[in-house]
């Protein structure tokens, strides 16, 4: 437990280290792919325990550490994210490309309601994702592509990110 | 102070991570400069030789220089200090436009000290210091809406406040602009920083007027400019270390 949620905690923090280094290369209209995310949710859904919110929010911590975002946010967002996605551990048969894809467009378009909400209570400190521009959905667009590919180079190393897990 | 350390620890990965994808791609890149070099090589003898003449002019010029600033009482010391640093990461998200350099508080570098870059011959603004960990810092740039620059039209001199829109395409918009300014603005006027009340140094360059709007309602016009600087170009910047002398001392 303890080692998987380390684990898991150091592959979303090089994951967030990527996304700010290298993948400025890859970047569609400006936007790049949250991996650090995708990553995430397929912790929190392949393990029952929090390892999956624990490792959201440390990442999330390192995350706002190195961006001009109220400190927490980033934190408070993956921990939720982690949350939900943990929720639905079990429920769901993943496939090796709809369901991924689902995933990474659920996850996309929650983090965006939750920073909206979250500017409703800080409004002069939270930036929310503009949901007529085509920033969102590019963002949206490029991780639900990019989920299937991270979850499928994920899974072999399920029995170092989830234990304890069951086939799901 | 958990910021600082986060900033630290991530920042010093960001580096290393930085610094190989530089290596990668410059590896890459050089096969195709090595055949580009060897043309350029013989165009710059031909220059080398043309320059040499120059060389001579220069040092004519250059006396003569000095003798007319000493005579209009110019300073011959340069604005302000400023440090060389190189952007190694960019915000992980994109609801920020931050990016982290690589110089922090042990190079002497402080909160809210101001960023320029020089592209295409051209001095421009780049943004503030925003935090500081121990060998980096993180910048925020002109364009992020949290930016306000007091900035004056250079041709007219009219003042004003350039507010970031929050992506660098977008531009910026300058509010606060007297109306009688409209028919004195043109398009393509560059737009300097004023130096009044603000931590940035005065007159360097901050974009080009783009369009003027004169609402009914509005007892000021709305300008809205093109930042002089691609941000997506952006590779080295430098922090003006002693600019806050020059400047006001007031928050931005």
């Amino acid at each position: 437990m303890i080692r998987g949620t380390v684990l898991s905690a150091l592959l979303v923090a090089l994951l967030v280290i990527v996304q700010s280094t290298w993948l400025d290369a890859v970047a569609v209209l400006g936007v790049v792919p949250d991996l650090s995310m995708i990553a995430l949710i397929y912790v929190s859904f392949r393990n029952e325990s929090l390892q999956g919110q624990v490792a959201g929010f440390v990442a999330g911590l390192l995350q706002d550490g190195v961006s001009s975002s109220p400190f927490g946010l980033n934190a408070f967002v993956k921990t939720c994210l982690a949350w939900a996605f943990n929720a639905l551990s079990g429920k769901f048969y993943i496939d090796g490309v709809f369901v991924p894809m689902a995933f990474g467009l659920a996850g996309t378009l929650a983090k965006a309601v939750l920073t909206l909400v979250l500017s409703w209570i800080f409004p002069a400190v939270v930036a929310t994702y503009d949901f007529l521009g085509p920033a969102l959905w590019v963002e949206a667009a490029y991780n639900a592509a990019l989920s299937p590919v991270l979850f499928l180079a994920l899974r072999p190393f399920d029995g170092l990110l989830a234990p304890g897990d069951r086939e799901r | 102070m958990p910021r600082r350390a986060a900033l630290t620890v991530v920042s010093f990965f960001q580096k290393g991570f930085s610094a190989v994808g530089s290596f990668v791609s410059r590896t890459v890149a050089s096969i195709a400069e090595l055949k580009r070099l060897e043309s350029e090589n013989a165009e710059l003898l031909a220059r080398v030789e043309a320059l040499s003449i120059m060389e001579r002019d220069y040092a004519e010029l250059r006396g003569e220089n000095e003798r007319l600033r000493e005579q209009l009482g110019f300073s011959r010391e340069l604005a302000f200090r400023s440090l060389a640093a190189r952007i190694v990461a960019r915000d992980p998200g994109n609801l920020y436009s931050t990016f982290v350099v690589d110089r922090g508080a042990a190079h002497g570098v402080r909160k809210n000290q101001a960023v320029i870059a020089y592209q295409d011959g051209m001095e421009g603004l780049v943004g503030r210091v925003l935090e500081v960990g121990r060998s980096t810092c993180i910048v925020v740039p002109i364009y992020d809406s949290s930016a306000n620059v007091a900035v004056r039209l250079e041709r007219s001199r009219y003042e004003g406040l350039a507010q970031g829109a929050g992506t660098d395409d977008e531009g910026l918009l300058v509010k606060y602009v007297k109306k009688r300014a409209k028919d004195e603005i043109r398009y393509g006027d560059l737009v300097v920083t004023s130096g009044l009340r603000s931590l940035y140094p005065p007159g360097i360059a901050v974009g080009r007027v783009t369009r003027v709007r004169s609402l009914d309602y509005l007892t000021s016009l709305e300008v809205e400019i093109a930042a002089v600087l691609d941000f997506g170009r952006l590779e080295h910047v430098f922090i003006a270390l002693d600019a806050g002398a020059q400047a006001g001392t007031e928050a931005p």
